[in-house]
């Protein structure tokens, strides 16, 4: 079994929308995967069920040999610390600094506020937000908000990231800037990360796994 | 390391403001009730010392009997003083009562039975005592104040309800008023407690702060309502003994103690209580979604 497994997965909002068609996706340990497809192909919806934001309508999803499709909500909070997340929205909380974004999944995980502060420091300079740190994070462009995303997505160094679209709004250059750092940690750290876009250049730029999904079906793997 | 109430350190003032002023008031009023109790019960222990069941002897009673039955009577559950009048007694008092000498009654022999005079522990338990004396066999006749003192009790009884449904309805108020609160604040924050979610915090991490906030609201309310209560009926006493000084006023040293626990402990558990009502509603509501 796969570190990352979707097995016959179904998942069919009430609305009738088919948003994921009989997936059937393995991925490997320290794998860089780019889920390409255009919107609307399901690629949020596959990154939700990882994050358990969404549940399958039907199928199983395991991660690290635990299924995590039927995990008890009480358990929720395990899985979560262990992944590092670039949401499409951002989810910041702007009226807090870009420090105290940075550090929030320290803070679940308890580490304690000296070595958190280290490790903001060197995520800081990683994301090249050092001069911004006490920087409300309402004030911040579009493109220090997704490195912020990022930094806050690697800074408890978690095994499995996922980017769902994280060069949504950013220049060419910003974008490879994010991707190459995604790409560098994942070479650092053995960890795996799956980024959903729908950029050809980003996926031509780097090299790693394409799975194609169109209409929530797989169609390259 | 960092706490998890440090995870909302944004709250908003208004909130915090709107929390400590209704437990606030709502522990004033709540004290003031506290003072309306104790002087009631002030009142009843002057009215207790004043309604006193007599019950009467046969003239031909031996003093054997007597003492029997005081002993019985003594052991009685309700029971708080017995005192024995004998029949010397009994016409002493008659006579200084009518302002009348010896002689005036022309009288042989002590016409005046020997009677036992009973105090309730509390008051309002008097009807039922003088009930459990009447089945006393010894006894002929058992006396207490009648209608006015069961008029004087109904009142008693009254008051001392009302007040309790009123404490029960303030505390109700309250915890509506603390619980609408800290939910209007945990509803200013789907944002964070969105993030915190996402992040991996436990139920207990993301409901911390909110906890803390209620009880900080409410012990701070408290606080400030058994301060300003203090301060009020020092002032109030003052002018109550002064104005009415035969009244039977309680001391206002009387009221620290009561009123401090009550307000920082009633409080404390308002804000707790109201801050985990908002949690559960909040957390089945979402889970509803």
């Amino acid at each position: 079994m796969g570190f990352l497994e979707f097995k016959k997965v179904y998942k069919v909002y009430p609305a009738g929308v088919k948003a994921l068609d009989n997936v059937n996706l393995s991925i490997e340990k320290g794998e860089f995967v780019f889920l390409w497809g255009a919107t609307g192909a399901g690629k949020t919806t596959l990154m939700k069920l990882i994050t358990r934001e969404e549940l399958p309508t039907s199928g199983e999803v395991w991660l690290e040999r635990c299924k995590i499709s039927s995990l008890e909500d009480r358990y929720l909070p395990i899985l979560r610390r262990n992944l590092g997340v670039v949401f499409q929205d951002l989810k910041l909380v702007p009226h807090w600094t870009v420090f105290e974004n940075l550090i929030s999944p320290l803070l679940v995980l308890g580490v304690k506020k000296r070595d958190a502060h280290r490790l903001a420091e060197g995520i800081l300079d990683l994301v090249h937000l050092q001069d911004k740190k006490h920087h409300k994070t309402e004030w911040l462009s579009g493109g220090e908000k997704q490195k912020l995303c990022l930094g806050r997505a690697l800074i408890h160094r978690p095994h499995l990231v996922l980017a769902d679209e994280p060069t949504g709004n950013l220049d060419g250059a910003t974008a490879l800037g994010l991707v190459g750092t995604l790409f560098e940690f994942s070479e650092r750290s053995g960890a795996t990360v799956i980024i959903a876009t729908h950029s050809e250049k980003l996926v031509n730029r780097f090299p790693g796994r394409l799975v194609v999904l169109d209409k929530g079906k797989i169609i390259q793997s | 390391m960092p706490k998890s109430k440090e995870a909302f350190h944004h709250r908003g003032t208004s909130y915090i403001v709107m929390g400590f002023l209704s437990i606030f008031i709502t522990q004033l009023l709540l004290n003031l009730f506290i003072f309306g109790y104790l002087e009631l019960e002030q009142m009843g222990g002057v009215w207790q010392s004043s309604f006193t069941i007599r019950a009467f002897f046969p003239e031909e009673v031996s003093p054997e009997v007597v003492e029997d039955v005081k002993e019985r009577v003594k052991a009685l559950p309700l029971v708080g003083e017995v005192k024995l009048v004998d029949s010397e007694e009994a016409k002493s008092r008659f006579l200084s009562y009518f302002n009348l000498q010896e002689e005036d009654l022309g009288l042989e022999e002590n016409p005046f039975p020997p009677s036992l005079e009973v105090q309730a522990q509390r008051v309002e338990e008097l009807p039922f005592l003088a009930q459990e004396l009447e089945k006393i066999e010894e006894f002929e006749e058992v006396f207490y104040g009648g209608e006015n003192t069961d008029a004087l009790l109904r009142f008693y009884r009254f008051f001392l309800t009302a007040g309790g449904l009123l404490l029960l309805a303030l505390f109700v108020f309250s915890l509506l008023v603390v619980t609408t609160v800290i939910r209007a604040s945990i509803q200013a924050r789907e944002t964070e407690i969105e993030v915190w979610n996402l992040m991996g915090a436990t139920k207990r991490f993301i409901r911390a702060p909110f906890i803390y906030q209620g009880v900080m609201e409410g012990l701070s309310g408290g606080v400030t309502a058994f301060v300003v209560s203090l301060v009020f009926f020092h002032f109030l006493l003052d002018f109550l003994n002064t104005s009415f000084p035969l009244f039977f006023w309680i001391n206002w040293e009387e009221l620290i103690l009561p009123l401090g626990v009550v307000s920082i402990l009633m409080s404390s558990f308002l804000g707790f209580l109201g801050a985990l009502l908002a949690c559960n509603s909040i957390e089945e509501e979402s889970a509803k979604k």
